[in-house]
């Protein structure tokens, strides 16, 4: 199902849901930009805030663990390559390649930043839903001159949806191969094709499905949008974040 | 919304979701690391042509610019349009047109295909290396080796699997044969 995958919308009333959507994408912009340029220290306090922020709104739970185990694979294998093919001092030599210091160093750093901004991100998808999402982007986009905001702000927000979407559809292919033996085949290519052709005929199925739902339910770009009051909870979660995004690259 | 409308733009979606999904899978090596981005914006020009492809791209960009983490190894900001991959980023985007431009012409001609790909491949090239060029000062010569000649076969390959994949997905699409066979999903 890969529907129900990890980013999925989960229906709620946490403080977080009500939050207003511009002020958390705007926060999920700083955070990301944050957690790809901070220091291990600054890299720390941001993962005490993501854990805390999905302990304080109970999505944290081992079920989450299990739906990021693909990517938690995947991150492992980029760990693995960093390790052995970057330059630098050499740990233990190989004969195809060189366990060094710099390349431990460096690919852990990478997985972590790149984990971090995948939690905020799931943070962000599971309380948001998607005409709230597009609502905020069209208003972030409305003052810039010469774009068409609200196809842009229409089509951002799909492609957001779209992306958990792949993985979930990637991990099932995953899961079918290895049910039918495909990864005991040694020749790269073949898994290549049996792993690219069904995903990406299945996900234009998904989004010839998709459109044809939206015609199906009179989808017009001038649909009366959610309201979205900006209120001083609001302000002041901002400039929170703001702060300690700051705090993190200064330490 | 004309008929072919509403469908175009959520396939435009797809395609610029795929390019974010492939540009986190990137291989580290010198100053431009290996990508499946590239793959995905040949596949794009091939299956949307040039005004929706064009589209798919640019919101892609735009996702990237907003600072939403869609670039290589889950990257985004303005910023890096202005680092030395800035150039390539940019060149996305003529290179899709001139993908759809050339493959509308004659659709669904592997050959044709692989012409549109070879193109555009050559168009963010010479954005991408122009601009690295001269963002690190370094001569084009030196641009060319870190910047290009690594990624030739690469991009042979990319430009003939992403020429095989548009032929198979172009049914599914409906958008050049009318008898789409829809496959139960």
């Amino acid at each position: 199902m890969a529907r129900l995958s990890l980013f999925a919308y989960q229906t709620g009333k946490s403080r977080l849901h009500r939050i207003d959507p511009r002020c958390k994408l705007l926060s999920l912009a700083a955070i990301s930009l944050t957690a790809l340029n901070a220091d291990p220290k600054g890299l720390l306090i941001l993962s005490l805030f993501a854990l805390s922020l999905m302990a304080g709104f109970s999505l944290f739970s081992l079920g989450l663990f299990s739906r990021l185990r693909f990517l938690l694979l995947f991150l492992f294998m980029v760990w693995i390559a960093r390790a052995l093919f970057t330059p630098g001092h050499p740990l233990v030599s190989l004969s195809f390649a060189t366990l060094t210091r710099e390349g431990l160093l460096q690919g852990t750093m990478l997985c972590w930043r790149v984990l971090l901004v995948v939690l905020f991100s799931v943070v962000f998808t599971a309380t948001t839903r998607t005409a709230q999402i597009r609502e905020a982007l069209h208003r972030l986009l409305r003052p810039l001159p010469f774009l068409p905001s609200k196809r842009l702000a229409d089509m951002m927000g799909l492609m957001i949806r779209f992306i958990p979407v792949i993985f979930g559809r990637m991990g099932e292919i995953l899961e079918a191969q290895r049910a039918r033996a495909v990864d005991n085949r040694k020749n790269p290519v073949y898994r290549m094709k049996r792993l690219a052709l069904p995903l990406l005929q299945g996900l234009f199925v998904d989004a010839h499905a998709l459109s044809e739902a939206m015609e199906a339910r009179c989808y017009r770009q001038q649909a009366t949008p959610p309201p979205l009051p900006f209120g001083n909870t609001d302000r002041a979660a901002l400039i929170v974040i703001l702060i300690l995004c700051l705090g993190c690259l200064m330490v | 919304m004309p008929e072919n409308g509403l469908k175009k733009m959520v396939f435009a979606s797809l395609c610029a979701a795929l390019t974010a999904a492939g540009a986190f899978i990137a291989i580290p090596i010198g100053p431009v690391p290996i990508v499946l981005q590239n793959f995905f914006v040949l596949l794009t020009g091939l299956l949307l042509g040039s005004r929706w492809g064009a589209a798919g791209v640019g919101v892609y960009l735009a996702a990237g610019a907003l600072g939403l983490p869609v670039f290589a190894q889950g990257t985004g900001g303005i910023g890096r349009f202005l680092g030395p991959t800035g150039g390539y980023l940019v060149g996305y985007l003529p290179a899709v047109f001139v993908i759809g431009a050339i493959t509308e012409r004659r659709p669904g001609r592997m050959a044709v295909d692989i012409f549109a790909g070879i193109c555009g491949s050559l168009v963010i090239y010479a954005f991408g290396i122009a601009w690295l060029s001269w963002i690190t000062r370094m001569g084009l010569e030196k641009a060319l080796a870190v910047g290009f000649l690594p990624f030739i076969i690469g991009d042979a390959l990319k430009i003939v699997a992403a020429a095989a994949a548009a032929r198979l997905l172009r049914p599914i699409l409906g958008l050049y044969t009318l008898k789409a066979p829809i496959a139960p999903s």
